[in-house]
């Protein structure tokens, strides 16, 4: 049996959750392991693995999901521990970073000024009013907010500067909710897609029920080079049937209709053609990488160079991405086997057997788009902008406190002051020795 | 031809950050304040060259130096040597600059064997979030550069303090462990909203250009967990009492992780950030 630690379990699951060894343990690991789905290559077939790394490696690997780690159970479970740990030490964490920011204490006891961490003594020789005028106002100067109270002839003062700063903390790790919120948020509801579209031809986007017509694609290169500028697709929108929205897009520069955005990403040439099979003719589009079925058990292969040039070792190859000299390289199979292996020019009839050719009649360029509807995305930039704010504000604000009592002192009064600053104490030492020195140089 | 111009004031920058480690060196060596004095100088003058080098590539290029290994590299070292002579001038912790100017020259002598050439911008890189991008990337990676010089300090003196009850000669000069703790810390705490920044920046940008403001890429992935070790840095030392010798250490993996980020990627993985 356990031992009894006086804590309920909800207790115990809370301590845990608000530990400092678990989150430093959560974000190590999760350092740790990523390195894996950087050396690994993600999302091959299992036969990429057994490959490269041999069969026991390879099983190895697969068994703990290297192969795709950061969509594997145990990523999203310390991902998932590491979201309650931040939500725990928030919740945690609110009332302390609260009251710390509110509350105004003063120190009216003489020993608590010589055991405080940082401190300083000095005389005036003006009275005891003149000399705490003369430090609230210096306090003042140097931006603090200050609350004084009067005892026995005692003056004290409570100043504080940058008490906004805490909430920093408070606020990143908030804002990293929200985008590990707004993640899972836009996978659960939005979706991806990828299409190659011909120009002049419209492409179905079916979760979102509506079409988009490529009306051209062209590049732009730099003054007489052959190195890309930008690659601009003309894109528009059919929705209902109606043409609803007109875009040029590039990269850089995505199209958004209804939440959908589509974002250049590829482009390349797809041939148009006529199969004639005994007299009958049928219209064909090849794209470069996909098998185009003709008829008579027999499929067709094509690659389009337009500025065609063979070079010595035999390889065809293209001279300039300019449509100055257009050939077509085709490939016949049957089943996987190649029969034929040529080079066509546009408009010619290829002959193949007694009744059956084909021609190549057109060439076309095609753009890929990338298409992406992500509803998370407001919340993955609104934690950012967030997070941003959080962790100027933790860093770039020094929060620190100083407490004075003064009294008096023969003549004059002496000052005692008390500091604390959570981070940066030099701001806060500065702080107190000008306090001093200006406070020693007012008596003169 | 301001190309020229470009290349002979980076060349003469160069030397300059070679002569400042030189004197550096001397300094700590010989503890003679005048040194430290003209070895400051010296780096300041280096840094100057330097900028006014990358402003003439920028008028030739017609944009920001932002795009390449070349590019990158080089405005590694400026940022290094920013918050370098900035600590220096702030704080007058003199020996830093033996520890820093080590990394500065290192960084740009690797700048100078590569290739210069001014090359069009790629489609992908035609974004303003380049800018925003990269510009973080400098101060985050200056930041960063110099908590690693200070954890070496730290502990070097660590070590010696723990042999000889006094210390003589060189490490007289250092500051105390407290002091380098701090100033670790301090600038771990400068560099790592502008890391943040630099991710974040970074997928805007994905998002705009590739359609996926998070793709697992190795660039993408080594960014996070250098930040993830600089989280652990800042949580552990500020709550757990992993002052001085553990942040110290985590300083110097952090670093290595930043410059894993940085070249390691690109000589080692594929992936989409293919320029720098």
């Amino acid at each position: 049996m356990t031992k009894k630690t006086g804590l309920g379990l909800g207790q115990r699951i809370w301590k845990f959750l608000i530990s400092m060894q678990l989150a430093l343990f959560l974000l190590l690991i999760i350092a740790g392991v990523s390195i894996f789905g950087t050396i690994i290559p993600q999302g091959e077939d299992p036969g990429f693995y057994q490959q490269v790394y041999g069969s026991a490696r390879a099983d190895l690997i697969l068994l703990f999901n290297l192969n795709d780690v950061f969509h594997s159970w145990w990523y999203l479970a310390l991902a998932f521990l590491l979201a309650a740990s931040l939500l725990a030490c928030s919740i945690d964490r609110i009332k302390p970073i609260w009251r710390q920011a509110t509350q105004v204490v003063f120190r009216q006891d003489e020993a608590s000024y010589s055991s405080a961490p940082y401190r300083e003594v000095a005389a005036s020789q003006r009275g005891v009013e003149e000399t705490a005028q003369e430090l609230e106002r210096l306090l003042r100067a140097r931006r603090y907010r200050t609350f004084r109270t009067e005892r026995d002839g005692r003056v004290f003062f409570s100043a504080d500067r940058g008490r906004f700063g805490p909430f920093g903390s408070l606020v990143t790790h908030l804002s990293l909710l929200i985008i590990i919120g707004g993640a899972i948020y836009g996978g659960l509801t939005g979706f991806k897609d990828y299409a190659d579209i011909p120009e002049g031809e419209t492409f179905l986007v079916r979760p979102a029920g509506f079409s988009i017509l490529v009306r051209d694609f062209r590049v732009d290169y730099y003054d007489d080079t052959q190195m890309p500028k930008q690659y601009y697709s003309d894109l528009v929108v059919l929705d209902g049937g109606r043409e609803v929205l007109h875009k040029v897009i590039h990269v850089n520069d995505p199209l958004t209709y209804k939440g959908v955005t589509f974002y250049q990403s590829s482009y390349g040439w797809v041939v148009d053609g006529l199969v004639n099979n005994q007299g009958k003719e049928t219209k064909f589009t090849s794209y470069g990488r996909n098998l185009v079925p003709i008829g008579g058990g027999l499929s067709l292969k094509t690659f389009f160079f337009p500025d065609f040039v063979m070079d010595p070792s035999g390889h065809p190859g293209s001279k300039s991405p300019l449509p100055n000299n257009p050939r077509v390289v085709y490939a016949l199979f049957q089943g996987s086997k190649v029969m034929t292996y040529d080079v066509a020019k546009l408009g010619e009839p290829v002959k193949i057997t007694n009744n059956l050719s084909l021609t190549f009649t057109g060439y076309r360029e095609y753009t890929g788009l990338q298409i992406a509807k992500d509803p998370g995305l407001p919340f993955i930039y609104g934690g950012a902008l967030l997070m941003v704010a959080g962790l100027f504000l933790s860093f770039y604000v020094f929060p620190r406190r100083i407490w004075a009592m003064v009294l008096p002192e023969g003549k004059g009064a002496r000052v005692l002051l008390a500091g604390a600053a959570s981070r940066a104490p030099v701001h806060l030492t500065e702080d107190m020795r000008h306090l001093v020195e200006t406070l020693k140089g007012g008596g003169r | 031809m301001i190309s020229q111009w470009e290349n002979n004031l980076f060349g003469l920058a160069v030397v300059f950050y070679l002569v400042g480690m030189v004197l550096y060196f001397m300094y700590a060596a010989r503890r003679q304040e005048q040194v430290s004095q003209w070895a400051f100088t010296v780096t300041g003058a280096a840094f100057a060259l330097h900028t006014v080098a990358m402003l003439i590539r920028s008028i030739e290029a017609g944009r920001l130096p932002f795009s390449n290994m070349y590019e990158f590299t080089s405005l590694f070292a400026w940022g290094t040597a920013l918050v370098f002579l900035f600590v220096e001038w702030r704080y007058r912790i003199k020996t830093l600059g033996a520890f820093a100017t080590p990394v500065i020259f290192g960084l740009i002598g690797y700048a100078s064997v590569l290739s210069k050439e001014i090359t069009p911008l790629v489609p992908a890189l035609q974004s303003y979030w380049l800018q925003f991008h990269v510009f973080t990337a400098i101060l985050a990676y200056g930041g960063f550069g110099v908590s690693f010089a200070v954890s070496i300090m730290y502990l070097l003196r660590e070590r010696k303090e723990a042999t000889d009850k006094t210390l003589r000669g060189f490490y007289q000069l250092l500051p105390s462990l407290k002091v380098l703790d701090d100033l670790n810390y301090g600038s771990i705490a400068f560099a790592f909203p502008f890391q943040t920044l630099v991710i974040i920046t970074g997928a805007i940008w994905a998002e705009r250009a590739w359609g996926a403001y998070w793709s697992w890429d190795p660039k993408e992935t080594w960014a996070l967990i250098t930040w993830l070790i600089y989280a652990v840095y800042l949580h552990a030392r500020l709550t757990y009492g992993w002052k001085g010798h553990r942040a110290a250490w985590m300083s110097i993996l952090g670093f290595l992780a930043v410059l894993f980020t940085f070249f390691g990627v690109n000589l080692f993985l594929s992936g989409l950030h293919s320029y720098v």
